[in-house]
């Protein structure tokens, strides 16, 4: 098992108890297809500021499917609904947290209906007509896809309980089957062919193409393909809400998401809008990991209203000890009161110092919003939206209105022309042309998209640079996907690739489930299902070497979807072995493979972690990974390698090295010599400083140290020191500057000398500075490809 | 649609009350049943009232917006009608029961009209207690719940909830039903007058949202022998939307059942 070190990474963890019904979910959250997005490791979407936040908690390698559970957070939280005249601003489900089986299955709602009428038949009243509609499948991490189609509840003498099936249009080419009207029985089927049977907080079960299955039981336990519990869920708001997994030590631990009860009030002063509150709400304050390390969220405080919050997120600290921080801006304390979306917003990070990320948005007509960002440097990026689709990016060296324009994109779907600012984007898009035009008047270079109805890529054209309209093409990659049953959409049969007179380059044609697949020697496979028809198994890959003469690779299957045999070009095989249920982790990993020339490798696994602990190679020679002691993350805690040098790693919290670092180090030469690496995290997680170990023992380290600047960018590099431990080098070797367009502007090395970046059109001038005496400057042209 | 004006005398509806609750359904509790006998004989003690039309100022907060003005509101068992009047314009809301239920409308200061939704009909709620609390009593269409004492802003109250009669309805709606119609009732414990009512109000769009409400009622007198409410209060969220001060008010005037034709 994986435990994804939630360095960089926000891991959150969520729960959960609905909020009052609020199924809204109207303001698009999460990562939606063909979006705009900016910041790390929060990820905000440029078009209405909503800020996603997504925790890996558990992930943990799986037979054909890994075990992720991530837990998520939007912050758009916030949308105004009508009720008989009034308006009021309705909270989201959970206050923007994905709820218990949410995360790992994603769930589906109905976002409108009605009470239509009664069921009157023959002068008796049979009871009511519901209808449910704008259907949506909301993914795991917050993503909101919506479906036409409606389904009735009504009884059976008015035709009963009716539902539909339908698919996505937005690019993420799902296809929904509701049954039921409350969408108990909603089928997500993705267009990879696996199926998802969603669920809020109740048991789902997610199966992949090849019947490989976890579920999640109604009671908080999640079991994953090796037929392992993996996870549970105990708890609910406002008490803490624990996470159990099992670590290498073998000791259960848990990470716990607490709560602190806030008065919730609104004050966003929207004509005809009634505020929210005051009410008690738990929202989320902190989420300890089981290494005690933590998140902590705070929230914003009422303007103009003491002793409340609005519910929006303030701050983020992250494990590593760096604060986000959020402040809301605009009309109306920073909201939209048309739909709720953030109006504006400034983002403090741990690199902007006492500047920010502005975030200011303008509605235009219709759909139309335009974002304006303006970096920690002063450097502004306009974009224009429709909808939630970029239209057009205009990036300025400085301020818009005083600064120069260093690139314009317009980005125009389903073949509208340029500029397409004011034209309504429909869905689905099959069509995305990229314009980008360098300077003000400068060369344009162009890549054109196609896809399917479900939004798979199906040829990408790429121009050259040109004055005006880019006309020539310079490669075509073509993409042709395989007809396949099972709702399997997404496997190429053909990716070819042209030149820009059209003749092929490249081609690689698959063939897929030509030959049956086999059950492995020992049964049953734990968290299986049988499955009939395709399975989107490749079984040929043909490489075209040269008109006409392709190098084919063939493989064969167990039901599980691993591999049985590959055959590589020269017809030599290898056999993947599955020796018993117990070795291979319930048909999960091979614990041997069969070579060609009578050779072999073996491996042994841990099932509880689904992590490999050793591999003996062809010449009988065992290299091993150790996971036995880590107490809180599967994570080794020694190596081997084939000839038994060990090599240790420490994690946090740890008293030997107490600051926030990890470290291994290698003994070897009978304990006479050491080689070790000791990187020291800043508070977004990064390494600013890295060093090793003079000699075994020694406090002296060789070290080189980093810095980033407000952008996030790494800034300078330090001469390397021989300084203790945790200890930055005071020389700086080398400093980079980038331009708005995050292009290397200039780098300026310890001793003075330049390297200066000078774009002009597609062009990139390196000079060398400063001119040695009685010399000129050295300079360097380049010229960039689309 | 013409509604059939429905008389109703108190004492003649107590005597129906009285009737009906020995004859509860299963799902109407006994305390419950008493609880509200004993406030229905507290609001109208032994008057007969067939209308009511209460007359006052009313403010209306929502968001940036706080005007004033002037408030009318007329019903009758079933039908209810409130005019707002303020600078801005007239702001009506109209309920009323036909043959073929519920109905409702309202018009908003530019004058149109919209119709209530109907998932937003099935609570019956009524500004005026007296009337909400007699249709309550027909338990072919409610059953009653009681919860039990409570305290509410430091008052001693009792609380108990109605909710649609579900005996005739397929399985699968009865949590349904019974979700979207439930009133929550809460009763000054010494008095047994209707301090507040809280229910669910949903998006015109969309029932399965719920808009925690509330009308808190304050301020009784005596009027014909009957206990009306002068202050009358709206929460939505907890937060404050309208707010009714009754000056007058006037019983038995003969308001045509045309009043409340939804529009």
């Amino acid at each position: 098992m994986t435990m994804i070190r939630p360095y960089i990474f926000l891991s959150l963890l969520v729960i959960f108890v609905v909020a009052p019904g609020l199924l809204l979910g109207q303001i698009p959250t999460g990562t939606p297809p063909f979006g705009t997005f900016s910041g790390s490791p929060d990820t905000i979407n440029d078009e209405n500021l909503n800020i996603n936040l997504v925790v890996p908690i558990v992930h943990k390698p799986g037979r054909g499917t890994e075990f992720t559970y991530d837990m998520s957070y939007d912050s758009s939280i916030w949308t105004p609904v009508g009720s008989s005249g009034h308006q009021n601003w309705q909270q989201a489900t959970n206050w923007g947290w994905r709820q218990v089986t949410e995360a790992m299955s994603g769930y589906s709602n109905s976002s409108t209906g009605g009470y239509t009428g009664d069921c009157i038949v023959g002068g008796r009243n049979y009871g009511k007509i519901f209808q449910y509609s704008g259907w949506a499948y909301h993914g795991n991490k917050g993503a909101r896809h919506p479906v036409s189609g409606t389904s009735i509840q009504a009884p059976i003498q008015c035709g009963g309980n009716a539902g539909f099936t339908s698919t996505t249009n937005d690019g993420s080419g799902h296809t929904v089957q509701v049954s039921g009207p409350l969408g108990l029985s909603t089928t997500v089927t993705t267009r990879a062919g696996n199926v998802i049977i969603p669920s809020l907080a109740g048991s789902s079960t997610y199966t992949d193409k090849n019947g490989n299955q976890i579920s999640a039981g109604s009671s908080g336990t999640f079991t994953d393909t090796l037929g392992t519990t993996v996870l549970t869920v105990s708890g609910t708001s406002p008490n803490p809400v624990l996470f159990t997994y099992t670590p290498p030590s073998g000791t259960a631990v848990s990470v716990s998401m607490t709560f602190v009860t806030y008065s919730v009030q609104t004050n966003f002063g929207c004509t005809g809008v009634s505020e929210y509150g005051p009410i008690s709400n738990a929202l989320v304050d902190r989420i300890t990991l089981a290494d005690s390390s933590f998140y902590q969220f705070t929230y914003e405080a009422t303007p103009g209203v003491s002793g409340k919050v609005t519910g929006r997120i303030a701050s983020v600290k992250l494990p590593a000890g760096g604060t986000i921080s959020y402040s809301y801006t605009g009309s109306h304390n920073g909201i939209e009161c048309a739909d709720g979306t953030t109006a504006g917003m400034h983002r403090t990070t741990p690199d902007s110092g006492s500047n920010y990320w502005a975030y200011d948005r303008s509605p235009g007509t219709g759909a139309a919003y335009t974002t304006t960002i303006t970096d920690p440097q002063g450097n502004q990026t306009v974009i224009q939206f429709q909808g939630i689709y970029e239209t057009q990016r205009k990036v300025y060296q400085g301020g818009a209105s005083s600064g120069t324009l260093l690139a314009t994109t317009n980005t125009c779907y389903n073949n509208a022309a340029l500029p397409c600012t004011a034209t309504t984007v429909t869905t689905p898009i099959l069509n995305r042309t990229v314009n980008t035009q360098l300077g003000a008047s400068g060369v344009q270079t162009q890549r054109v998209y196609t896809y399917s109805s479900r939004g798979l890529i199906t040829e990408e054209d790429d121009y050259d640079y040109a004055t005006g309209s880019p006309t020539v093409v310079l490669k075509k990659i073509v993409i042709s996907y395989a007809t396949l049953t099972n709702g399997i959409y997404d496997k190429p049969a053909a990716v070819t690739t042209y030149d820009g007179s059209g003749n092929i380059v490249a081609q690689i044609t698959t063939n897929y489930d030509e030959t049956s697949v086999v059950s492995p020697p020992n049964t049953p496979t734990p968290q299986h299902t049988a499955i009939t028809g395709s399975r989107g198994n490749p079984t040929t890959v043909k490489t075209l070497v040269r008109t006409g003469v392709t190098l084919n690779k063939t493989y064969t299957y167990y039901d599980t979807g691993n591999i049985k045999t590959g055959t590589d070009v020269n017809g030599a095989a290898a056999t993947y072995n599955y020796g018993s249920l117990s070795s291979t982790c319930g048909n999960s990993f091979p614990d041997s493979v069969t070579e060609p020339l009578s050779l072999s490798k073996s491996f042994a696994w841990n099932c509880t972690g689904g992590v490999q602990t050793s591999t003996t190679d062809e010449n009988g020679k065992t290299s091993s990974v150790s996971y036995t002691t880590d107490l809180y993350l599967w994570r080794p805690n020694a190596t081997t390698d084939a000839a038994g040098n060990q090599r240790t790693f420490y994690y946090q919290p740890n008293t030997t090295y107490p600051s926030y670092a990890t470290v291994w180090s290698l003994n070897f030469n009978n304990g006479s010599s050491e080689a070790s690496d000791y990187r020291y995290l800043d508070g977004l997680g990064r390494t600013y400083v890295d060093q090793h170990q003079q000699s075994p023992g020694a406090s002296t380290l060789d070290t080189v140290s980093y810095t980033f600047d407000s952008n996030g960018r790494p800034y300078t590099t330090s001469l390397p020191c021989a300084v203790t431990w945790a200890t930055t080098c005071p020389t700086v070797q080398t400093t980079t500057t980038y331009d708005a367009l995050n292009r290397m502007a200039q780098v300026t090395d310890g001793g003075g000398g330049t390297l200066v970046n000078t774009y002009t059109q597609n062009d990139v001038y390196v000079s060398a500075g400063p001119a040695p005496t009685g010399e000129n400057a050295k300079r360097r042209q380049t010229n960039t490809m689309p | 649609m013409r509604v059939t004006r429905p008389v109703v005398v108190f004492v003649v509806v107590s005597s129906f009350l009285v009737s009906t609750l020995v004859a509860q359904t299963a799902a109407t509790s006994t305390q419950a049943a008493s609880v509200l006998q004993n406030a229905f004989a507290a609001l109208v003690g032994k008057s007969t009232v067939s209308d009511v039309t209460l007359t006052g100022m009313v403010e209306r907060i929502a968001g940036s917006d706080d005007e004033s003005g002037n408030a009318t509101y007329k019903a009758l068992p079933g039908s209810n009608r409130l005019d707002m009047a303020f600078s801005s314009g007239t702001r009506t809301e109209i309920r009323t029961t036909g043959n073929s239920g519920p109905s409702g409308s309202w018009i908003g200061v530019d004058g149109v009209s919209h119709p209530v939704a109907r998932h937003n009909l099935m609570t019956g709620v009524d500004l005026v207690p007296s009337f909400l609390l007699n249709s309550l009593s027909n338990t072919s269409q409610y059953s009653l719940t009681y919860v039990g004492p409570e305290t509410l802003n430091d008052v001693s109250v009792t609380h108990m909830f109605a909710a649609e009669n579900t005996s005739s309805l397929p399985d699968d709606q009865v949590a349904l039903v019974t979700h979207l119609s439930r009133i929550d009732l809460y009763f000054d414990a010494s008095t047994n007058l209707p301090s507040k009512i809280a229910f669910n109000q949903h998006p015109d769009n969309n029932f399965q949202i719920d808009i925690p409400s509330e009308i808190r009622y304050s301020d009784y007198r005596i009027v014909d022998g009957a206990q009306i409410p002068f202050h009358i209060q709206k929460y939505i969220n907890n937060s404050l939307i309208l707010d009714i001060q009754f000056q007058s008010a006037v019983l038995n005037s003969g308001i045509s059942s045309s009043t409340f034709q939804v529009q």
